[in-house]
């Protein structure tokens, strides 16, 4: 091999690995130091990220691995997948490892951006990753957070489409999808008909058409914004969503491009095929990301918590999404704890039941995650337009009203947000004239939101991480009852709101009860007392040294027996799957 | 000379075969031999011939498609032919092999069939529970080898069934004066066994168990046997979760996710045959969404399709099954969620034997099975029951025997021969209806230079060029139109490509009108997978 083609060996290498430092916008820039501390954030941290903006997948990627490169007593990567068009699919695992296995821990999982324009979901997840792992040692609340709980955060669920919507010219709402290639209107071919950038300027905005019978107008108030004509007038413009022409020649504009299945319909609890359900695409888990992401839910059966960030509308949904489907009354009352709770620290947002007050979905990730794996899930809906004049709008509004967005635009963004109208030459409708808002606006916040949106979703998460069962095995009592026996006596004592099972784990057996063992000595027998004050238990029928319990319940106790024989020590374990695994040494004198 | 053409065509036929149709014989196959014998075959016949792996099961089996077709690289119309779906039926896979076989013995003759149509056969969809009947002792298996943990104790397959009596078969254990005793004998024959209704006070005899013992101590006997699930319950419609053997959720198998991916990959695919112990054919179905009747079927079409599709087929059907049908089953996931007509019924059952049913009541397999094992003279079908010393009731009457683990289900091996010839009428019957497009036009000058060219595209198949359930599940695709035209000619009415959204039903057509604008020749091109494609030229002059 000659020196020339080495060298474009080391070329192609380069470029091919999208990996730490490829991007300027995650290479740390010199920072001068902190002389006094912000509350409620790291001070000179480690590393270096601002939070008032968006990163690519190559710009997650880099932190993602940074995280876990400079802490890795707290943080471990892994790649659980690989997206349709090959990115990685990457999960964090953050707890501390010198104080149990994460497996061995409750755990809370987070998770973003299930729908890829749902940008700032995204930031959310690394923002709690980055603030978790500077702030162990320094917070005693985290501290202890990390040394009892762990934390499992998939930080993107659809990398192709979230470079899409960077790199390509899009508009708020678009993609949703992943970039799976679907045939939307059946005619056998892909994507073949998408929206397209007439002005170049980046960005899918709208159209309007000057012509006889449009029916709408431009805003008096504000020239930018069209209105719909008064019945009782002349409209002058025909408008259309979506900038576009027909690239295809069916006659119609846009409408194949990319995607038009929904990710969060697409899982394997209540599905329903696409009449009833649009968007749930060919089957459960029939898209990878789907189903890289379920399968590592599935492997991480300690998961008790669960977070997925959407946007937008301000909303701390919980299940379920469809009306024939329930939640257990004993669980309701931790998601009603957690939610109201939510609605304090979140200003803006409302705690809210999807199927009732958003609208029905079968097939939902987060009731995936309660019916089938026993988690206790939130979707929050990340950005309120509460936020633009701290003004409350009827929850059916998630965008808040159109001429307070043209208002928020005007006085705070100085009119960055919109591209105003230009003409454009149209190869179906001639002159056309394209402008409307970026596809950054109406459902990201702005960049000096954006930290604080960062930061108190996070919050959120922490306190329902924060309520996971913290187990104690307490009191252990030694009885001698003659002839070499002995009677131990434990009690679990659960410190936190949840239990070690909710009650939909419990009713039906999605996980096994949680198991108290003794070794060391041989068990005559051994049960569960009614309540911590019996004296008396119901022996096991089988394995007394092996017992069952059904669940520790939250702030509760539950108090178990053995009689054994012999002298020496013992070692009582109790293993829950999703309360933890604890031990105790005792010495039977 | 016609008598010459026909024999240089049977040489030329012959001679492409390579003279030799391999004379298998018929019979029960573990997998992998069935595989070795499928590869062989399509090594043999690329012509005609393609296999595909579609699936990987837990232990490794690969889950096989064949397709047959005198143009097996076309995208043509096609039937799709599925078996081994129960845990039980080792017959279904024996029978594709046996119909492959007929159709290469019989080239010649189902050449002109299959010249624009195509069938595919997915031997056996689930092949990990087909291999206890190979295995020694022979065993069933509830489903798939999917590690569960049927008793929640934490741990896997940790009490499976054991052949106690050392006959080489794991059948059934009858265990006498035990509480938990809710089995008595069946009034119809002591040697077998019905359920008590314990509400009513009803005491039970015996338990009634597979045969096995506590292997890990908890006091029950096999609760947590080795496998899995059972793929007929895995899938979306009307799906069950947190039953045994249904699943972790819809789709969570390979077999389950192999047979979705193949089905929406292939919109050619318009009828499935399913062989499974519940029958559609001879107890027809109701298709209709929404299911509130009072509401307008959304489905109607496809459902008076499946209707004629079924009558016709009724008594071409060699076998009937069972009239209901488990949730999460893969007959009603392939019409409702998949969209493609659902064709389900058993690859073979015992006659109905006992006279002392009442007209049109179908005795219980059970009965028509031990009536054969009676009437044969055969033990190994069914053992009469025999005492032996059980260690875990050692002070307990324990009897073993009963049936073998795939004897309700499966024929005696000298019948099997004779299953594909039973089947292939099936077969070429359903090849025979698929739909088949016909297109003619008419030119009409308007204007000088202006013309109007009516089409008429018609349905000449007997089934519908693609059902509506379908489309809305977006597996099959409409017809699609598309008009070449020729340099100097505009199309004024319409597009240059469109779809037709509604399929065309037997018979049924559509008439377009074009107007062009310009002379030449015109070409209009009008298909989709599911109905093939026609193409007809008009010269515009």
């Amino acid at each position: 091999m000659n020196w020339q083609k080495l060298w474009w060996l080391v070329v192609v290498i380069l470029v091919s690995f999208p990996g730490r430092g490829s991007r300027a916008q995650t290479q740390s820039v010199e920072m001068v130091p902190s002389a006094l501390k912000a509350l409620g954030a790291p001070n000179n941290p480690k590393i270096e990220v601002a939070w008032n903006r968006y990163y690519d997948w190559a710009g997650v990627t880099a932190l993602v691995r940074r995280f876990a490169e400079t802490f890795p007593h707290l943080c471990r990567l892994e790649q659980i997948g690989t997206s349709y068009e090959g990115r990685p699919l990457w999960a964090l695992t953050i707890t501390n490892f010198q104080k149990g296995k994460p497996e061995d821990k409750p755990a809370m999982y987070i998770d973003a951006s299930i729908h890829a324009n749902e940008i700032q979901a995204v930031e959310v997840a690394l923002y709690t990753a980055w603030f978790l792992l500077e702030s162990y040692g320094n917070n005693p609340f985290i501290t202890e957070l990390l040394d009892t709980r762990t934390f499992y955060i998939v930080p993107g669920q659809s990398p192709d489409s979230r470079d899409r919507f960077m790199h390509s010219a899009n508009n708020p709402h678009s993609p949703r999808s992943g970039q799976v290639p679907r045939d939307d209107d059946g005619d056998g071919l892909i994507n073949e008909d998408p929206p397209d950038d007439l002005n170049g300027d980046g960005y899918i905005t709208q159209m309007r058409v000057r012509a006889p019978g449009g029916r709408w107008k431009v805003d008096p108030e504000d020239p930018r914004r069209m209105v719909r004509a008064r019945p009782d007038e002349e409209g002058e413009y025909y408008l259309f969503w979506t900038e576009g022409y027909d690239n295809d020649g069916d006659g119609q504009i846009n409408e194949d491009g990319d995607g038009y299945y929904d990710p969060n319909r697409n899982w394997g609890w209540m599905w329903r095929p696409h009449y009833v359900q649009y968007g749930a695409d060919w089957f459960p888990f029939s898209l990878p990301e789907t189903k890289a992401v379920s399968d590592f839910i599935k492997s991480h059966p300690n998961i008790l918590g669960g977070q997925s960030y959407h946007n937008a509308g301000g909303m701390i949904l919980r299940g379920p999404g469809a009306k024939e489907d329930r939640i257990e009354s004993e669980d309701l009352k931790l998601f009603d704890l957690m939610g109201k709770f939510g609605e304090q620290i979140l200003p803006g947002y409302r705690y809210l039941v999807t199927h009732r007050d958003l609208y029905t979905v079968y097939g939902g990730e987060t009731d995936w995650m309660y019916g089938a794996e026993g988690i206790l899930p939130f979707v929050n809906e990340l950005w309120t337009p509460y936020n633009m004049f701290r003004k409350q709008y009827p929850k059916d509004n998630w965008f808040g009203a159109g001429k307070d967005q043209y208002k928020f635009d005007r006085y705070l963004l100085l009119g960055e947000a919109f591209v105003d109208w230009q003409p454009v030459a149209h190869p179906q409708y001639g002159m056309v004239e394209v402008g409307g808002f970026k596809k950054t606006y109406t459902r990201m916040p702005p960049s000096f939101l954006l930290e604080e949106e960062c930061h108190r979703n996070m919050i959120f998460t922490l306190w329902h991480a924060y309520h996971l069962p913290l187990i104690t095995l307490d009191s252990v009592q030694v009885i001698p009852l003659g002839q070499q026996r002995y009677r131990v006596t434990l009690i679990i004592h659960n410190h936190r709101a949840f239990p070690t099972r909710l009650q939909v784990d419990v009713k039906n057996g999605i996980t096994r009860p949680d198991i108290v063992t003794l070794q060391g000595l041989p068990v005559l027998a051994g049960g569960v007392h009614q309540t911590v004050f019996s004296p008396t238990f119901e022996a096991q029928q089988a394995h007394p040294e092996r017992l069952k319990v059904e669940r520790i319940p939250g702030f509760g106790a539950v108090r178990v027996s053995w009689i054994i024989r012999g002298t020496g020590p013992i070692q009582i374990t109790f293993d829950s799957v999703k309360g933890g695994k604890y031990q105790k040494r005792v010495v039977v004198r | 000379m016609r008598k010459k053409r026909k024999i240089y065509r049977w040489t030329a036929t012959a001679l492409f075969l390579g003279y030799t149709i391999p004379l298998l014989a018929q019979t029960f196959r573990p997998a992998r031999s069935e595989g070795a014998l499928l590869h062989q075959l399509a090594t043999r016949y690329p012509a005609i011939m393609r296999i595909d792996t579609i699936g990987v099961t837990h232990s490794g089996i690969p889950i096989l498609a064949v397709k047959l077709s005198a143009m097996p690289a076309d995208t043509l119309p096609a039937v799709l032919f599925v078996g081994g779906i129960a845990p039980t039926d080792i017959t279904s896979p024996a029978v594709c092999v046996g119909l492959l076989q007929r159709f290469l013995a019989r080239w010649d003759s189902v050449q002109a069939l299959l010249q624009g149509r195509a069938v595919y056969f997915i031997p056996r969809l689930s092949p990990e529970p087909l291999e206890g009947f190979f295995e020694r002792p022979q065993r069933a298996y509830v489903g798939n080898l999917c590690p569960e943990d049927e008793d929640r104790d934490g741990q896997v397959d940790e009490d499976d069934v054991e052949d106690l009596d050392g006959d080489g078969v794991v059948r059934w254990m009858r265990i006498y004066d035990v509480p938990e005793a809710e089995w008595t004998y069946h009034p119809d024959d002591s040697a077998l066994a019905q359920k008590v209704d314990r509400s009513r006070g009803e005491v039970g005899a015996f338990q009634f168990l597979p045969e096995g013992r506590d292997n890990d101590g908890d006091v029950q006997i096999n609760e947590d046997p080795r496998g899995g699930v059972n793929i007929d319950r895995n899938f979306t419609r009307r799906y069950q979760p947190y039953r045994a053997h249904h699943g972790r959720h819809p789709f969570s198998e390979p077999e389950t996710r192999a047979i979705g991916f193949f089905l929406f990959q292939h919109p050619e695919i318009l009828v499935v045959f399913g062989w499974t112990p519940y029958d559609n054919i001879h107890f027809p179905w109701r298709l209709r969404y929404p299911e509130n009747p009072t509401k307008p079927n959304r489905f109607r079409k496809d459902s008076l399709a499946y209707r004629r599709l079924v009558q016709r087929l009724d008594s071409l059907c060699p076998f009937v099954g069972e009239e209901t049908v488990p949730p999460g089953s893969f007959g009603e996931w392939v019409f409702y969620d998949a969209g493609r007509l659902s064709l389900c019924a058993p690859a073979w059952a015992y006659p109905a034997v006992d006279t002392m049913t009442l007209p049109g009541e179908i005795e219980p397999i059970e009965i028509r099975a031990l009536r054969w094992a009676q009437q044969q003279q055969d033990t190994i079908l069914f053992r009469p029951w025999r005492s032996i010393t059980h260690p875990d009731f050692p002070d307990h009457r324990v009897e073993v025997g009963g049936f073998a683990p795939f004897a309700l289900w499966n024929p005696p091996l000298d019948t099997l021969p004779l299953l594909p010839q039973r089947w292939m009428p099936v077969v070429l019957d359903l090849l025979r209806q698929l739909p088949r497009l016909h297109l003619s036009a008419q030119v009409k000058q308007e204007q000088a230079g202006v013309y109007r060219v009516d089409l008429i595209v018609r349905n000449i198949g007997e089934l519908p060029t693609h059902t509506v359930v379908g489309r809305a599940v977006r597996a099959l695709r409409p017809l699609h139109v598309r008009v070449h035209l020729a340099d100097g000619q505009h199309l004024l009415n319409r597009p240059e490509h469109f779809v037709l959204p509604q399929p065309l039903q037997p018979g049924e057509q559509q008439r377009l009108s074009l107007w062009i604008v310009g002379r030449g020749t015109t070409k209009i091109t009008v298909g989709s997978p599911s109905a093939g494609r026609q193409t007809v030229s008009v010269r515009l002059q």
